[in-house]
Parts: structure tokens; C-alpha cells; sequence
């Protein structure tokens, strides 16, 4: 090829070409060059190709001069007008007869559409609404997008179980094994915690990532976070839940006060006293637990605002004996009430719906204890300290380990006619809103006490935060009793 | 003519109220009554006084109605004692669980009761026994 052919190729190459000799000043540039940086020949490269006045720390030509081979990077540069211009460089040298290097060439091909079209599906990657990532065999993390990034840490490298399980073995059904194994889409629902120890719900796909010639070389994993999806069902199953449980409460309250009318009626109609009192109690006794009832599913059903007042220890004491002694007296057991003078902060009507439910299940308990001839049931008020503490106690049934640890339990009930599995669970939830603990200590035969403590001065909202939120726990197994 | 011996109806239901409600109406219809808390009171009251029939409920402390009910079904001689259900629960099929094998009860009646089907179920389960 004669030097004019040459010179054509090089003022044609579609790129910017230049060569430059050892001092980094530029000896030719071809066509496309001059037009858009202008003709810089006998300038310095970095002067040229970027504004700079001193060399680029790492240099392909100076490379190139070195080791007399092939270099190649990327680079920004900018154009005479000030535009950026991504461009792959390449370094080549250009050698004398002697095969001394006199010179390099350096191609630079502008790539500014790809980076830009890269720069737009990294966005995409990063901000949609799930988090993404890719793995190895070994499920170590190659990449992930940002808000993967939020909510687990930047933690490529480590294994997806550490990550996203705080785990420190594989987990045992793993979708991005089973996508590596035989290259299909898998599915599965898995709980997450985040880096804040939020736990997620969240819908996992893996797909298989391959190379040229067909190989898995990693999996992608897209998990949809569907925590409150599962809340939702959550809450439904519990709501259909209650209405079961109401209903049956609902029945056994009926069958009570049919009762309670039967008995007047007749103790009229026939001249019997006696009758007529058993009738009135029972109607009072059942009116009673609707009042109870119909609180409970009001505090279930809505988480309502503590209504902060002054209430007096000795008055709320003696009305909630009041409201259980008939059926004290009914079950034989012995019920002892007893405050001293004072005042807290509190809402009335749940403390006073709290100690009730407490009161009542000690009475069940007593109830259910077939094994004493007599049983007394106590609630015993006093002040400790910046606290008021309630003791309700008796020599009942008692609680094994099983049913003291799920006492609490929404819909849980040990017992037989009444229980509809919410006294307990509404109990504790008034408690922690009042910022108090509760306190249970059972022993199977021998009775059961229940120690709750309540700040005596309204306490700050934080504080009532910190002594945590109703243990929102569902008993799916044991349905109440009827 | 002597005057016919009061049939003798047992109530095993836990809850106080039920059975005195119905002891006064099973009483005032002319019936005899006992009455237990749980299936073990139970059983040891058909043992001990030989009822003529047992209405009961069926969830109950200690011994529920149905482990009560296989047990009556079980004895010998007590396969034919009618037993009528009043229950409140809507799941009927909780019974069937643990009778599969057995004869179904008398009758079923929902808590709470309409006080003259109740009376028929009783009447005619007396009549037939």
C-alpha cells in the first residue's frame, strides 16, 4: 500500500485517531479528530483530549511506550465545544526499521450511546420495585440494585443466606440451586430481615443467567416484597376468626339469658322467690359478660387511644369485685378485693375491663379445678415505688408451660363454655398501652397469679413503645370453646 | 294406679347457668334431674344413678362431650341410653371425628335452645327407649 493509500485510511478511520511520540505531544491526528477537538498537533494529549495541564495518572500510551504492546481503556474525554465523549482508547506502538517504538497510535471510539443505554438500564435495575440481585454457585451476591442495596447492604461478595436470613448455612429449599441445577424459573416465599431487623414477606423467581455458549454462569433472583399482602390475609383470617369466636360467645350469652327469663317468669308464675332471684342473677351475670364481650371486641377491633384521666385505686378495685361477685358466689369461690387510698393515670374503662378479664379467668379457673373442696380468687392492689401493681390471684386450675406461654395468644382458650380466646390477649394489649407489664405465674393444681404493673404518672409515648406492642399472635389451633 | 316413676334426665354441661336453666324446666315438665360439670362427672353419675337419657354439651373441661359420648357408646349396657347434644358450636363435625365408628346420638339441638323441639326430641327419644 503506498503512503497515500495509508494516509486515506488514517484520515478515514471512523474514530478518533492521533500519534503521539514519547513526551505525550501529538504528532497527527486524522480527520474526525481536528473536527472536533481542532488540529492539536504539537499540543500535549492530556491538554487535548481532556483540559488538563499535567499527564493522566494511569496512561495507555505511556503503557504502550513501555511494554511495546496493546493497551486499552476507558475514558472520558471532552471536545472542543465542551462536550463529554465516552470512548474506548487503544494504544498501539509504531516502530522505526530498527523496531525502536518512535511513536503510538491511540484509536478512541465513542461509546457515549452505550454508556449512556447502560446508564439507563442501570437506573431501571436500581429503582424497580423490588429488590434484584445475581449469584454465583456458591449464592454469593455479584451484583444487586440499590434497593437491595437500602434495605440489606452493600454486601457483594458474601452469601445470599448471610444477607438476606442472617443465616450461617444454606437454607434448605433454595430456588437459585434448583434454577442452577436445571436451569428453570423457580418460585418461593421466603421471610427476610433487613438491615434494621424489619422482617419481609417477600415472593422470590430466579431465572438462570447464560453465557455464549449456553452455560448458567449465575441466577438472577427478583423478590417482591408482599408483607402486607400477608398482613391483609393475616388480619382477615383473624377477623373471621373472631366473628367464630363471637358468635359462639354470642350463643352461650343467649342460652343465659333464655335462662335467666325462664327462671323469672316461672318463679312469678309459680310463687317462687327463690326462682325469681336465681332468674335476676343470671340475667345480671350474663348482661355482665355481654358488657365484657362487646369491650374486648371494641379493644380488638380497633387500637384506640388510651384515654389518660385520674382514676382512683380503690374505687376501680372495688368495681370490678362488684361486677364478679355474683358469680363468685355462684361458683363457690371466695373473692377477697382489696386497695389502698390512692390514684394513677390511666383510661378508665380498660383498666377496669383489664382487671376484669383477669378476674374472670381466675374464677374460670377456680371453676375448672375439680380437685380442691374450697377456692378463693384475691385482686390485690398496692403502690411500689412510681408503679401501682395489681395481683390477681387464685387457687384455681393452674397453667402448664404450654398454656402460660400462649395465654396471651389471640383466640387461645383452655376453657370449656366461655372462652372465646380474647380476655387474656385484650388484657395484655391494654397493659402495653398504658406502657405496664404483665406477669403470669402458674403451677398445674396449685393456682395462678397475675402480676401486672402500671406506671403511676402517665408516661411518654416512647417509653410506652419500648414496652412493646401486643404480642400479635394467632391461635389457628384452638378454636374457642363453645 | 301408683303414679309413673319420673324419668331421670342428666345435664352434663359446664356452665352453671345452662344447667340450672335447665333443670328448672326440665323439672317443671316433669322430669327428674341431676346434672355434671365435665364428662368424668359425668360418666360416674350414669354409672351411679342410671339415667334415662343425657343431654350434654359437647366442649367441655377435662373430658369433652365426645370423649364422653364414645365412652357411653363403649359400655355394655349403656349402648341404647339416648344422649341428646346441645351444643353451641357451629362445627357438628368435630363430633364425627371422634365417633366415625359409632352410632350417631339421639338428636342435636343448637345452644340456645328452642324449648319445644327440645321437648319433642326428648319426649319421642323416651318414648322409643
Amino acid at each position: 500500500m503506498d503512503q497515500g493509500l495509508y494516509r486515506q485510511v488514517f484520515e478515514g478511520m471512523p474514530g478518533y485517531v492521533t500519534a503521539q511520540g514519547r513526551n505525550m505531544r501529538l504528532l497527527a491526528a486524522n480527520d474526525i479528530f481536528r473536527h472536533d477537538f481542532g488540529d492539536g498537533v504539537g499540543r500535549y494529549c492530556y491538554e487535548v483530549y481532556k483540559g488538563r495541564s499535567e499527564r493522566c495518572p494511569v496512561c495507555p500510551v505511556e503503557k504502550t511506550f513501555a511494554d511495546g504492546r496493546v493497551h486499552r481503556s476507558e475514558e472520558i474525554i471532552r471536545c472542543r465545544g465542551g462536550e463529554e465523549v465516552s470512548v474506548i482508547v487503544c494504544t498501539a506502538p509504531i516502530r522505526d526499521v530498527s523496531g525502536e517504538i518512535v511513536a503510538a497510535v491511540k484509536a478512541s471510539t465513542d461509546i457515549t450511546e452505550v454508556k449512556q443505554l447502560q446508564e439507563k438500564l442501570r437506573t431501571l435495575f436500581d429503582h424497580v420495585p423490588c429488590y434484584i440481585s445475581v449469584q454465583d454457585r456458591d449464592l454469593r451476591l455479584l451484583e444487586a440494585n440499590a434497593r437491595f442495596k437500602t434495605d440489606f447492604g452493600d454486601a457483594l461478595g458474601s452469601p445470599c443466606y448471610e444477607v438476606y436470613k442472617h443465616r450461617s448455612e444454606r437454607c434448605v429449599s433454595c430456588a437459585v440451586a434448583r434454577s442452577f441445577q436445571d436451569g428453570q424459573i423457580h418460585q418461593s416465599e421466603e421471610v427476610v430481615t433487613t438491615l434494621d431487623g424489619r422482617q419481609e414477606n417477600v415472593l422470590v423467581r430466579t431465572a438462570p443467567i447464560h453465557d455464549a455458549k449456553g452455560a448458567i454462569t449465575s441466577v438472577m433472583e427478583m423478590s417482591t416484597n408482599i408483607t402486607e399482602l400477608r398482613q391483609l390475609q393475616d388480619r382477615l383470617t383473624s377477623l373471621g376468626l373472631l366473628v367464630g369466636s363471637v358468635s359462639h360467645g354470642i350463643k352461650g350469652l343467649l342460652s343465659g339469658l333464655d335462662g335467666g327469663i325462664y327462671l323469672m317468669q316461672t318463679g312469678f308464675s309459680k310463687a317462687k322467690p327463690q326462682r325469681v332471684d336465681q332468674g335476676f342473677e343470671i340475667i345480671q351475670r350474663n348482661v355482665d359478660r355481654i358488657r365484657s364481650m362487646v369491650m374486648n371486641v371494641l379493644y380488638y377491633a380497633k387500637d384506640r387511644e388510651v384515654t389518660w384521666q385520674s382514676i382512683d385505686l380503690e374505687q376501680i378495685s372495688a368495681s370490678v369485685g362488684g361486677v364478679l361477685a355474683s358469680r363468685a358466689a355462684q361458683l363457690n369461690v371466695d373473692l377477697q378485693v382489696s386497695a389502698p387510698a390512692g390514684a394513677f393515670d390511666g383510661d378508665h374503662n380498660a383498666v377496669h375491663s383489664m382487671l376484669v378479664n383477669l378476674l374472670e379467668n381466675s374464677l374460670d379457673a377456680c371453676r375448672l379445678d375439680k380437685q380442691k373442696q374450697g377456692h378463693h380468687a384475691r385482686l390485690e392492689a398496692s403502690v411500689d415505688g412510681d408503679h401501682v401493681v395489681f395481683e390477681v390471684s387464685d387457687n384455681g386450675i393452674g397453667m402448664d408451660r404450654a398454656t402460660r406461654e400462649r395465654a396471651f395468644s389471640l383466640f387461645f382458650s383452655s376453657k370449656g363454655a366461655e372462652g372465646t380466646g380474647l380476655g387474656l390477649f385484650i388484657a395484655h394489649k391494654i397493659v402495653v398501652s398504658h406502657g405496664g407489664s404483665i406477669a403470669i405465674d402458674s403451677e398445674v393444681g396449685e393456682g395462678t397469679r397475675f402480676l401486672v404493673r402500671l406506671p403511676l404518672q402517665r408516661p411518654a409515648a416512647q417509653e410506652i413503645e419500648r414496652s412493646g406492642g401486643p404480642q400479635m399472635q394467632l391461635d389457628y389451633e384452638d378454636q374457642p370453646a363453645t | 294406679m301408683a303414679a309413673a316413676q319420673p324419668k331421670l334426665i342428666l345435664i352434663v354441661d359446664d356452665d352453671p347457668d345452662t344447667v340450672a336453666y335447665l333443670s328448672a324446666w326440665l323439672e317443671d315438665n316433669g322430669y327428674d334431674t341431676l346434672s355434671a360439670s365435665d364428662g368424668r362427672q359425668g360418666m360416674d353419675a350414669i354409672l351411679a344413678h342410671g339415667p334415662d337419657l343425657v343431654l350434654m354439651d359437647l366442649k367441655m373441661p377435662n373430658q369433652t362431650g365426645i370423649e364422653l359420648y364414645k365412652e357411653i357408646r363403649q359400655q355394655s349396657g349403656l349402648a341404647a341410653l339416648p344422649v341428646v347434644i346441645l351444643t353451641g358450636t357451629t362445627e357438628f363435625e368435630l363430633f364425627g371425628d371422634g365417633c366415625a365408628l359409632l352410632p350417631a346420638p339421639t338428636a342435636r339441638i343448637d345452644k340456645p335452645p328452642d324449648l319445644t323441639a327440645l321437648h319433642q326430641i326428648i319426649t319421642r327419644a323416651l318414648t322409643d327407649s
